[in-house]
C-alpha cells in the first residue's frame, strides 16, 4: 500500500465522519435535557436523559400507533407494486399482443 | 436464446389491467382534473367555482415571484444533483480500489439512504441551528459572519442542499458502485500499459463507460430533488425566510392548501407537470445521442 492507498483511506474515513456526524449528534440531542441542548458551547457527549426522552416521546405522540401505521403501509404498498409490476412484466415479456411495446410507461 | 412467447386474446390485457387501472386512477383521473381546476377560481364563500379560462395561468406569468420560485427550483435541483454525482463518484472510486476494509467502507457510506427526507431536514437543522446549533458556533470563531437562516436566505438554501445531498448520497454510491464493477478490468489493463495514468483512465475510460449510470441517477435526482424534497422544506424552513426557499412544488401546496386558491395552485401543478414532461423527453433525446449504452 503505498502513498495513494493512505490518500483513499483518509478521503473516506473523512466523508464517513462527515456523513455519521448529523447522525451522531442527533443522537447525542436525543440523551439531553432541553437545557444541555440549547446551552453554547454545543455538547457533544451524550447525557443522562436518554431512557426519559425516549419514554417521553413514545408516551406524547403515540409512537406505538404510529409505527403500526407505517408498517401496514409499507407492508401494503411493497405487496401492491410487487404484485401489479410482477403480472404487467410477466405479460410484456411473455406475451406478443398489440399494446406491449406501448404499455411499459 | 429464444424467447417464449405465448399466444391468446385476453390474458395478457388482464394481466396489465391492474396497472393500467392504478395509472388512470390514480396518475391520469388527477392530472386531468387539476387541468380542469386550473381554469376555475374558488368564490370568496368556497360554495361554487366560477370559470376564469387562462385567468390563473395569467396571472401566474405575470407575477416575479413565481418566476424566483422557478429560478430556486431549477438552480437547488442542479446544485444537489450536479454536487451529489460528483462526491458519489469521487468516494465509490475510492470505494472501489484495492484497499482493505472496503465492505465496512461500503456499508458506513450508505446508510444515510435509509433515512426520510423530513427527518434528515430536521437531523440537520440541529447543526445548523442559528442559537444552538454546531455549525454556527464553530464559524463565529472564524468569521462575524452571523448564519443565521432567520437573515439570511441562502443559509436555509445550503441547509437544504446538503441534508439533500447528504440524504440522497448513499443511493448515488449504491448506482455508481454497481456500475463501476461492470467495467471490465482488461480495458483499465490495456490503458495502463499503454501509459495512462489513473486520472486520465478515469476520464478516457471510466467516465464514458459508467455514462449510463450518471444518466439514470441524474434524471433520478432532479426529480428527486424538485418533488421528494418537499418534505424536507416542509419540516426545516417551510419555504422561507420570504420565499428563499421556497420552490415550485412547495409554493404550488402552499398557494394551494393554505391560501386555498385551488385554481391557482392547480394552475402550478399545470406548468409543473409540462416542465417535467419536456424535461423527461429532453434527456432522454439527448442521451439516445450522447450516452453509450
Amino acid at each position: 500500500m503505498g502513498r495513494s492507498g493512505a490518500l483513499a483511506h483518509g478521503i473516506l474515513v473523512a466523508s464517513i465522519v462527515v456523513l455519521a456526524f448529523p447522525l451522531y449528534y442527533a443522537f447525542v440531542i436525543s440523551t439531553q435535557s432541553l437545557d444541555e441542548v440549547t446551552s453554547l458551547p454545543p455538547k457533544l457527549a451524550p447525557s443522562t436523559h436518554l431512557a426519559q426522552n425516549y419514554a417521553d416521546a413514545w408516551a406524547r405522540v403515540g409512537m406505538g400507533r404510529l409505527l403500526l401505521n407505517s408498517t401496514i403501509v409499507a407492508l401494503a404498498v411493497a405487496l401492491k407494486k410487487i404484485v401489479i409490476s410482477l403480472l404487467s412484466a410477466f405479460a410484456i415479456v411473455y406475451f406478443d399482443f398489440r399494446a406491449s411495446s406501448s404499455s411499459s410507461g | 436464446m429464444r424467447r417464449v412467447v405465448f399466444r391468446n386474446p385476453w390474458l395478457p390485457y388482464a394481466l396489465v389491467a391492474p396497472q393500467i387501472a392504478i395509472t388512470i386512477v390514480f396518475f391520469l383521473w388527477p392530472a386531468f382534473d387539476s387541468l380542469r381546476l386550473s381554469l376555475y377560481r374558488a368564490s370568496p364563500f368556497g360554495d361554487r367555482l366560477i370559470f376564469i379560462g387562462g385567468g390563473n395561468f395569467a396571472r401566474l406569468l405575470g407575477d416575479p415571484a413565481y418566476f424566483r420560485s422557478a429560478a430556486t427550483s431549477l438552480g437547488f435541483s442542479l446544485v444537489v444533483t450536479v454536487a451529489g454525482l460528483a462526491v458519489a463518484l469521487l468516494l465509490a472510486s475510492l470505494a472501489t480500489a484495492k484497499i482493505r476494509g472496503l465492505a465496512l467502507y461500503r456499508t458506513l457510506l450508505l446508510w444515510p439512504y435509509g433515512i426520510a427526507p423530513a427527518v434528515a431536514g430536521v437531523i440537520w437543522l440541529f447543526v445548523f441551528h442559528p442559537s444552538f446549533g454546531v455549525l454556527p458556533y464553530l464559524l463565529s470563531f472564524v468569521t462575524g459572519y452571523q448564519f443565521n437562516w432567520f437573515l439570511k436566505g441562502w443559509v436555509p438554501l445550503a441547509l437544504i442542499v446538503i441534508a439533500a445531498i447528504w440524504k440522497q448520497f448513499g443511493y448515488n454510491l449504491a448506482f455508481y458502485l454497481a456500475g463501476l464493477q461492470a467495467i471490465p478490468g482488461s480495458v483499465l489493463e490495456a490503458a495502463s500499459v499503454d501509459g495512462a495514468d489513473s486520472i486520465r483512465r478515469f476520464f478516457a475510460i471510466t467516465f464514458p463507460l459508467l455514462s449510463p449510470v450518471t444518466f439514470f441517477l441524474f434524471t433520478l435526482n432532479m426529480t428527486f430533488a424538485f418533488f421528494e424534497t418537499f418534505g424536507l422544506i416542509h419540516a426545516v424552513t417551510q419555504g422561507g425566510p420570504g420565499d428563499a426557499t421556497s420552490i415550485l412544488v412547495y409554493r404550488a401546496w402552499k398557494d394551494g392548501f393554505d391560501g386555498l386558491q385551488l385554481g391557482y395552485s392547480a394552475a402550478q401543478s399545470v406548468i409543473l407537470m409540462l416542465l417535467v414532461i419536456a424535461l423527461t423527453a429532453a434527456q432522454f433525446r439527448y442521451a439516445e445521442k450522447k450516452v453509450t449504452y
